[in-house]
């Protein structure tokens, strides 16, 4: 069965809550008359999963591919295994931070399942690949410690061995929501079926990754020789990143279309390698309340929301530390964090812990997942504490609401409180945006709209314009409309 | 069992001459085991008790004796390598409280099994009761000295079995002697399975001692089978290879029947037997070597990995351990040379002493160069276990049976003035089939090593599928196999 589109995505949809979920929940919703089928990369199919949303009609089929539960396959072969050798060779002897060298002879000789020279088999067991190794440790890494290397030379390459073997539904459009496992997998498809390839990136993956892996807790040193662990830790993440960013490289050269969603992210993907001329901007877009606050609530305390998941990327004990000080400059106030940890219920917990230890049990609620719209219109202002951000749906929720907003100064969040061009910037900003990591600075922020109620009102107003000017679901949903009926109806460009 | 090293080199330590030889004493009473035991008993109770027995029951007696041997080690050696390995994967977990339990199950298993087996053979025996009776006795004590020996080894307390030996062998000589008088046959062996109910009382008690926990049964060993099935066909193949050629004699158009069920065959087990024992002061001189210099640069090579070395250094490890390997097979090269050319030399002295046929001479030297073979052959079997390849060892062990039973075959039928050169030609090509093996194995020792590994799956909750593996586990399993390989043997 054919599909219009095939979307591919990773670790997200429709198990995990979150931006990128709603966008792609929004996005099929919006077009009941295309079919799409979803190939979702996960890591081990070891956790039962439920899905989170409500599937819509017009997805057709469903294929899961587990990248960490890896199943060896002998399977067939095409001429000899040394033109595979050959291939690896001469792409991993080409590539460097800079350049990705040629990818289909690689494709053809390794991946192409009527073609390859090699299996996975071949890959991870052969003598062969032994020794490519051992040249490689021998020549460009003497001093490393060789079992880090081979852990992570093989952990690197496992994952991507496993999208060799999937199958992939037939569709006239594949549409990947992000680099990366999924950015590769889209790639491949592109290539086996012929068909055009979209990619939309909300976060920066490569940067993503960069974060979760400089905090990777197993790539810290517990050796006594230090020195030298430290030099070859660095070097494994290094290798790490390495990896990311060549398939993020990959995915932007074959992608027919490149989305973000501001201008910010094109000039990284720019930066990744991407070309400029395939590259467009399609912001986030949401649907307009019908009621928006107009002032702030003369009753009660005031009332201060967080929505997101909690995970350490929105990093919450900032937050939360930031509401301590408020307390002591503002007195009596009421906190929502409004999203659900089931992802890192240790860090759920530490964020519990620390609201205790700052004596903020009465302030601070931890609503669990809720219906947001319930609590916008009680809530004075909405904060955002994130590392990294793309373009938050929570903020343009609050702007939609009237509610004010102080964001950490990440992603997109600049531009959406002050505007991106100058009719945008003429329209006023619609909140402040706080330093990374400093709760001080988000204290500041808060207290300065709160204790001024003519500041509050022009930026509650500021918000709800914008929104309704910029960031409409019928703006977004338009867009692709466009991009997908370009794209259905003719064939893939050539690289 | 690589833990008697430490032992030994306390011995060693003190480098008088007296101490030299009793850590080679001690080191090849324990590693060359059962075999080697056995074949001492029988020849002292073979050269003692002769002059003074009628033919026929000398003959009955030694052939009993012999049946008890061959098939307690044959079926006690299907089990070995699995329980020695159980045992050291639990050493390594460093759960040594399930040792004990795990020894009375295993003395459970083998008095049933072994009571039942004897109890079906000997049934078709012509013999009278107590005969019977004794001969079952003897077979169940005999499997359970095997069986208790795995676990001193593992205990590293092979004084305990030293002494054990001596004391009961000694008890059996004697008894049989004084009991023999009187009572005929079922005396000598009545008298003899005394001695050596005593060898199991005194290694059990040691196993109590060293294993002292809660005295229940278990028998989670032999869930290990499937898990090792490997190790099982290793001991099966190998023990049947060691009997076969002897087996296949006394079948043989020469070979003599004694009652109605046992079979012997005159010359060829006494030579056979006798070329056995030149194995020993070779075979414990290399148990030395290996303990004492081997086992350190095996170490320190599997050290370098797991310690995070550089691929040169792992190299640099590899390397030394070659060299290690070479010279300790060099050394027993030539220790065995020397000792299997006295051997061959002075056969014709230990034909007359033995009071054999001088035509037998040539037997002696084609068990003397068949021994020579398996001297080496024995030694390659062990490297290769040391390295945990199992499959390899499964494909020697089985090569040295198919071709011993060729060969002795071939011989008996085409060539029967060549009586034993089938053995010998069978311990040569295994030989080379394992020497091949050990070098091939040690070139390509860190590829093996590393990809061998399972591939473990990370389990982490995380952020979609891109939570980033941990490569601790696979460390783990490295040390695990390097813990499991030194235990291997």
């Amino acid at each position: 069965m054919k599909t219009d589109i095939c979307l591919i995505l990773e670790g997200t949809y429709p198990y995990v809550y979150g931006g990128v979920s709603s966008w792609i929940h929004q996005i099929v919703k919006a077009y009941p008359d295309l079919t799409f089928s979803i190939v979702h990369i996960s890591s081990t199919g070891d956790t039962l999963k439920s899905p989170k949303y409500q599937i819509p009609s017009n997805i057709l089929a469903f294929k899961e591919i587990y990248i960490h539960d890896f199943v060896n396959e002998k399977s067939r072969t095409y001429g000899t295994k040394k033109e595979g050798w050959d291939a690896i060779k001469e792409f991993y002897g080409k590539f460097s931070a800079d350049t990705l060298p040629d990818f289909e002879p690689f494709y053809e000789k390794i991946i192409d399942p009527t073609s390859r020279r090699l299996n996975t088999n071949d890959i991870l067991y052969s003598k062969d690949s032994w020794n490519l190794l051992i040249d490689y440790c021998k020549n460009q890494l003497t001093n490393y410690s060789f079992v880090d290397l081979y852990w992570t030379l093989r952990f690197i390459h496992v994952p991507i061995l496993a999208l060799f073997n999937a199958t992939l539904p037939d569709a006239s459009v594949y549409h990947t929501v992000c680099t990366g496992y999924a950015g590769l997998l889209a790639v491949i498809a592109k290539l086996r079926k012929k068909a055009p390839m979209i990619l939309t990136e909300h976060g920066i993956y490569t940067y993503e990754r960069q974060i979760e892996i400089s905090r990777a807790k197993w790539l810290q040193t517990d050796m006594e020789d230090v020195a030298r662990a430290t030099r070859s830790l660095g070097y494994l993440k290094d290798l790490w990143n390495m990896k990311f960013q060549v398939l993020s490289k990959l995915a932007y050269r074959y992608a027919d279309q490149i989305v973000t969603l501001f201008d910010g992210n094109r000039r990284v993907q720019i930066h990744g390698g991407a070309d400029p001329g395939k590259i467009r901007i399609i912001p986030n877009g949401i649907d307009i309340p019908a009621a928006a606050r107009k002032d702030r609530k003369s009753h009660g305390v005031t009332t201060i929301g967080f929505v997101g998941r909690i995970v350490p990327i929105k990093d919450v004990k900032t937050l939360i530390r930031a509401v301590k000080i408020v307390k002591e400059k503002l007195g009596d106030l009421k906190v929502y964090i409004m999203g659900e940890g089931s992802e890192n219920p240790a860090y759920v917990t530490e964020c519990r812990v620390l609201s205790q230890m700052l004596g903020l049990e009465q302030t601070i609620q931890f609503t669990g997942n809720v219906d947001v719209e319930d609590y916008y219109p009680e809530l004075d202002l909405v904060v955002l504490t994130s590392i990294s951000e793309a373009q938050p749906l929570s903020l343009l929720e609050a702007m939609s609401y009237g509610v004010p907003v102080v964001a950490s100064d990440v992603g997109a969040c600049r531009e959406l409180l002050f505007g991106r061009d100058n009719e945008d910037k003429a329209l006023g900003s619609s909140g402040l945006v706080s330093n990374i990591g400093n709760p001080n600075d988000t204290a500041d922020a808060i207290v300065k709209i709160i204790q001024d109620e003519v500041l509050w009102k022009q930026m509650s107003r500021a918000g709800r314009n914008r929104v309704q000017r910029f960031y409409t679901s019928q703006n977004m949903i338009d867009s692709y409309r466009e991009l997908y009926n370009t794209y259905l109806k003719q064939p893939a460009m050539a690289v | 069992m690589a833990g008697i090293g430490f032992e030994l080199k306390k011995l060693t330590h003190d480098e008088t001459f007296l101490g030299d030889i009793r850590a080679y004493l001690y080191a090849g009473i324990v590693s060359s085991g059962p075999w080697i035991i056995s074949i001492l008993c029988l020849s002292f109770f073979w050269v003692f008790s002769a002059p003074t027995l009628d033919i026929e029951i000398q003959k009955a007696l030694r052939v009993t004796v012999i049946y008890n041997y061959a098939f307690s080690l044959i079926t006690t050696g299907m089990l070995q390598l699995v329980v020695t390995r159980f045992l050291a994967d639990r050493l390594y977990l460093k759960q040594k409280n399930i040792f004990l339990p795990t020894y009375v199950g295993l003395i459970v298993v083998t008095v049933v099994v072994q009571s039942l087996s004897a109890l079906i053979f000997y049934s078709f025996s012509h013999y009278d009761f107590h005969f019977k009776i004794i001969g079952i006795i003897m077979y169940v004590t005999i499997s359970c000295i095997w069986q208790t020996m795995l676990f001193l080894a593992a205990a590293r307390d092979f004084l305990a079995v030293v002494g054990a030996f001596v004391i009961g062998c000694f008890v059996s000589f004697v008894l049989a002697v004084m009991m023999g008088n009187p009572y005929g046959l079922n005396g000598y062996l009545a008298g003899f399975t005394i001695g050596q109910i005593l060898i199991v009382f005194l290694l059990t008690q040691r196993v109590f001692y060293e294993f002292d926990s809660i005295v229940v049964c278990r028998f989670d060993f032999l869930r290990q089978i499937p898990k090792y099935f490997d190790l099982l066909l290793i001991g099966t193949f190998y023990y049947i290879a060691v009997w076969i050629d002897k087996i296949i004699y006394w079948l043989s158009p020469t070979g003599e029947r004694i009652s109605n069920l046992f079979y012997s065959h005159y010359p060829y087990d006494s030579c056979v037997f006798l070329a056995y024992l030149t194995i020993i002061p070779a075979l414990a001189h290399f148990m030395l070597d290996v303990e004492v210099n081997f086992y350190d640069s095996y170490r320190s090579f599997y050290g370098a990995i797991v310690r995070k070395g550089s691929f040169q250094e792992i190299e640099t490890k590899k390397n030394e351990m070659k060299k290690v390997i070479f010279e300790t097979g060099s050394r027993m090269l030539v220790l065995q040379t020397v000792v299997t050319a006295l051997f061959l030399f002075y056969a014709p002295l230990l034909v007359d002493f033995l009071s054999l046929e001088r035509e037998d001479i040539s037997v002696i030297w084609a068990a003397g160069i068949g021994a020579y073979f398996h001297s080496f052959l024995v030694v390659a079997l062990i490297l290769i276990m040391y390295f945990d390849e199992r499959k390899m060892a499964v494909g020697v062990s089985f090569f040295f049976l198919v071709t011993n039973v060729l060969f002795t075959l071939y011989v008996i039928h085409y060539a029967p003035d060549a009586m034993g050169y089938g053995y010998a030609l069978s311990a040569f090509t295994s030989l080379c089939l394992g020497v091949g093996a050990v070098i091939w194995i040690i070139k390509n020792v860190e590829f093996l090593t590393f990809i061998r590994q399972p591939h473990v799956k990370p389990s982490l909750p995380s952020e979609g599928a891109t939570d980033l593996e941990r490569p601790e586990r696979g460390k783990a399993a490295v040390a695990s196999a390097q813990a499991a390989g030194a235990a291997g043997r």
